[in-house]
């Protein structure tokens, strides 16, 4: 069986707006992110993947399954959503129990699963307490816990770091990292440093639209020879910015070491080529394809 | 079955239901487990004939009818002040202009008299002291008027209907109060004795009172569902689980479908208690031999259950196109509004929701009802089915996004983008 996602062409109009405009992406088996600003369209591409939302032209197959056939498609698919939460007063236990009985295991499957999902997810010593009664991570983990519970071919995550701490997010991506091995993952996230640290292949979103995709090494590549670096005196900032798009500033004494992204040799002394990170990459990116203007805002 | 029971579970541990039970509880105690049955011992001992008074009933006397209705009217014509219930609260009708002259001319026809209000006003007046005070009033003693020597009871009845619009309906004359209010007289010996005999004999007690105890709880179960659906229904949002749901692979009719049955069975948890209650409260009184100890078990689930099955199925639709609360504010005005509108007993049709029955005698007049009550039953059993088979389809809809939270008609009249 065909183990990837083929999204073609795929638009979706909320109303007049266009959310996704000929969205075409090949996905194969690890962990595969989607970077973009919030309102990128990241979040309807998510929920379409997972048959919440109906698109208004294009085709989707998840694992040769068209994405019409959605009953197929959420027993194959495990969805982690933006902001999402259980039934406050069921225990861990119970709610993984509850959402194993929707997704039609048999009790003694459910028993085994949420047993191992509990430990995988770190929520073991955890799972008589109530819903009400876990941190921001422990809900996500528990997430986590719930969107594997069915042994989905495909987990789709959407901005799952956002609001927890250096730790926990480290801890949730290094989950998602292990759970990619045997698996398709997609991760959206506009928090460029969960795609630098997790996943090999990502696509950059922008209005909808897909603007790179491919290999994160690839669209760090694509970025070398535009990042710059410069020490200038902390009064010339305002003219800097007006000129390039600045992806970072260190400020020292009357000083300041700018980063900024120029395509050609910027005018300004002293100013040295470096080695894009992936924050500057997607600026470039970004900047490339006119989503970014001399002198705008970030 | 499995998800039967959490389904089960998670609304007999919430709070809305234990307030629900707690409502369904107090009710059925304050209205029939301490009231009625200890208020009315009459019901438990055998006729004896010689006794001067067995109570009232109901008569089939169109003198009675006529005269007492009429008197009654013109009283009220004579005060200009009349007592209706068009909605089921108390409302006093003062009459003006042309609406008093219509009125004054229905009684003219009615007495014979030209002007009724001053002949009434000018020879029928009495006065008297109230009690051992000196306080006097004035009072009209209204002669016979054999008013069915000059007309049929149909033409009276049409005269009195007429009366009642004019007042606004909802008055003592309207044509399904006029009996009850006005044609009753002394009860028989061997009318006392056949009432009783039917509810020991026939009724075995507690068919009777089990007609009674569905009269009530048909009112509680019409107006409290509509509070635990609304919670119930709104959990999975509030929770922001909603989309864990959606995306489970469960279809939306098995979810849907039961969630509905776990509703209903949990709803009529509290009526089958209060009904094994009550019938420990019969028992108490006329003791366990000879009683239909299943009678009110029997009588919640023909009476009861149909009214919840509807309740339930028409609140799940309403709630999965608007918003919960409108729904409970609709639901509740409306079936408020119904279960007051309709007289205590009797006169019930098949598309009545809230079936009166207000005694724990009448057997025979039920009886003589019995065909259209299960064609009622079976109606709203099968009307709440199909709502919750809608609501299964309509929450489908929302699943898959084709139809938002609280924009359903712009949804489905929007064109394709």
């Amino acid at each position: 069986m065909d183990d990837r996602i083929e999204i073609k062409n795929v638009s979706k109009f909320y109303g007049k707006k266009q959310a996704l405009n000929d969205v075409s992406l090949s996905i194969g088996k690890g962990m595969f992110g989607l970077l973009g600003r919030n309102g990128a369209g990241k979040t309807t591409l998510m929920k379409t993947l997972a048959g919440l939302h109906p698109m208004s032209g294009g085709s989707i197959t998840v694992c040769g399954v068209p994405i019409s056939k959605v009953k197929e498609i959420r027993s194959m698919t495990g969805y982690l959503p933006q902001e999402f939460s259980m039934y406050p007063s069921m225990t861990c236990e119970e709610c993984l129990d509850y959402l194993g009985t929707l997704s039609g295991m048999s009790k003694g499957l459910r028993r085994e699963r949420i047993d191992e999902m509990l430990v995988r997810v770190n929520l073991d010593e955890h799972r008589t307490k109530k819903v009400k009664q876990l941190s921001g991570g422990m809900k996500r983990r528990l997430g986590i816990a719930q969107a594997l519970l069915h042994d989905p071919k495909v987990l789709i995550v959407d901005e799952p770091t956002a609001g927890l701490d250096p730790e926990e997010r480290i801890r949730f991506r290094n989950l998602l990292g292990e759970v990619a091995e045997d698996r398709i993952v997609i991760l959206s996230t506009h928090i460029v440093g969960d795609i630098e640290a997790a996943c090999e292949k990502a696509a950059v979103m922008n209005d909808g639209r897909i603007l790179h995709n491919g290999k994160v090494d690839d669209l760090l590549r694509a970025a070398e020879g535009m990042v710059w670096s410069a020490v200038v005196e902390t009064r010339f900032l305002t003219q800097i910015k007006l000129l390039y798009p600045v992806t970072g500033m260190v400020m020292k004494d009357r000083d300041t070491i700018v980063r900024f992204i120029s395509e050609g040799t910027p005018d300004i002394s002293g100013a040295e080529a470096v080695k894009p990170n992936l924050e500057d990459a997607y600026i470039c990116c970004l900047y490339r394809n006119g989503c970014i203007e001399n002198g705008g805002d970030i | 079955m499995m998800l039967f029971g959490k389904e089960c579970k998670r609304i007999i541990f919430s709070k809305i239901y234990l307030l629900f039970f707690a409502a369904v509880f107090f009710f059925s105690f304050y209205t029939q487990i301490w009231s009625d049955l200890s208020n009315d011992q009459d019901s438990f001992i055998k006729p004896k004939p010689g006794r001067d008074d067995y109570g009232i009933t109901l008569i089939d006397d169109p003198e009675v009818l006529t005269q007492e209705s009429t008197a009654q009217l013109l009283n009220d014509l004579i005060n200009n002040e009349f007592t209706t219930y068009p909605y089921g609260f108390i409302h006093v009708v003062h009459l003006k202009g042309s609406d008093k002259e219509k009125l004054s001319i229905i009684l003219q026809k009615l007495t014979g008299f030209p002007d009724p209000e001053n002949y009434v006003k000018s020879n029928c007046k009495i006065a008297g002291t109230w009690g051992d005070t000196d306080e006097v009033y004035t009072d009209y003693e209204i002669p016979e008027l054999n008013i069915t020597d000059r007309m049929s009871i149909e033409d009276f009845r049409a005269l009195m209907t007429e009366a009642d619009n004019i007042l606004g309906g909802g008055s003592s004359y309207a044509p399904d109060r006029i009996d009850q209010e006005f044609c009753l007289g002394p009860m028989s010996y061997e009318q006392a004795l056949e009432r009783y005999n039917e509810l020991i004999e026939d009724d075995k007690v507690t068919n009777g009172y089990a007609r009674l105890f569905c009269d009530y709880h048909g009112i509680f179960m019409v107006l409290f569902p509509v509070f635990l659906i609304a919670v119930y229904h709104s959990a999975d949002k509030r929770s922001k689980m909603e989309q864990l749901i959606y995306t489970s692979s469960i279809s939306s009719v098995r979810l849907t479908l039961t969630r509905f049955a776990a509703l209903v069975s949990c709803m009529m948890l509290p009526v089958l208690f209060t009904a094994v209650l009550c019938n420990f409260r019969v028992m108490q009184f006329y003791g366990a031999a000879g009683l239909d100890h299943f009678a009110m078990i029997k009588y919640s689930l023909i009476w009861i259950l149909p009214t919840v099955i509807a309740v339930t199925g028409i609140g799940m639709l309403l709630m999965n196109l608007i918003h919960p609360i409108a729904v409970v504010l609709i639901q509740f005005a409306a079936w408020f509004f119904l279960a007051m509108m309709g007289p205590l007993s009797g006169h019930f049709g098949v598309f009545d929701i809230i079936i009166r029955h207000n005694t724990e005698y009448g057997r025979s007049e039920f009886m003589d009802s019995l065909p259209v009550f299960i064609e009622n039953r079976v109606f709203f059993t099968v009307l709440g089915l199909v709502c919750a088979f809608a609501a299964s389809f309509v929450w489908d809809l929302r699943r898959g996004g084709k139809l938002g939270g609280n924009k359903m008609p712009r949804k489905l009249f929007a064109r394709k983008s």
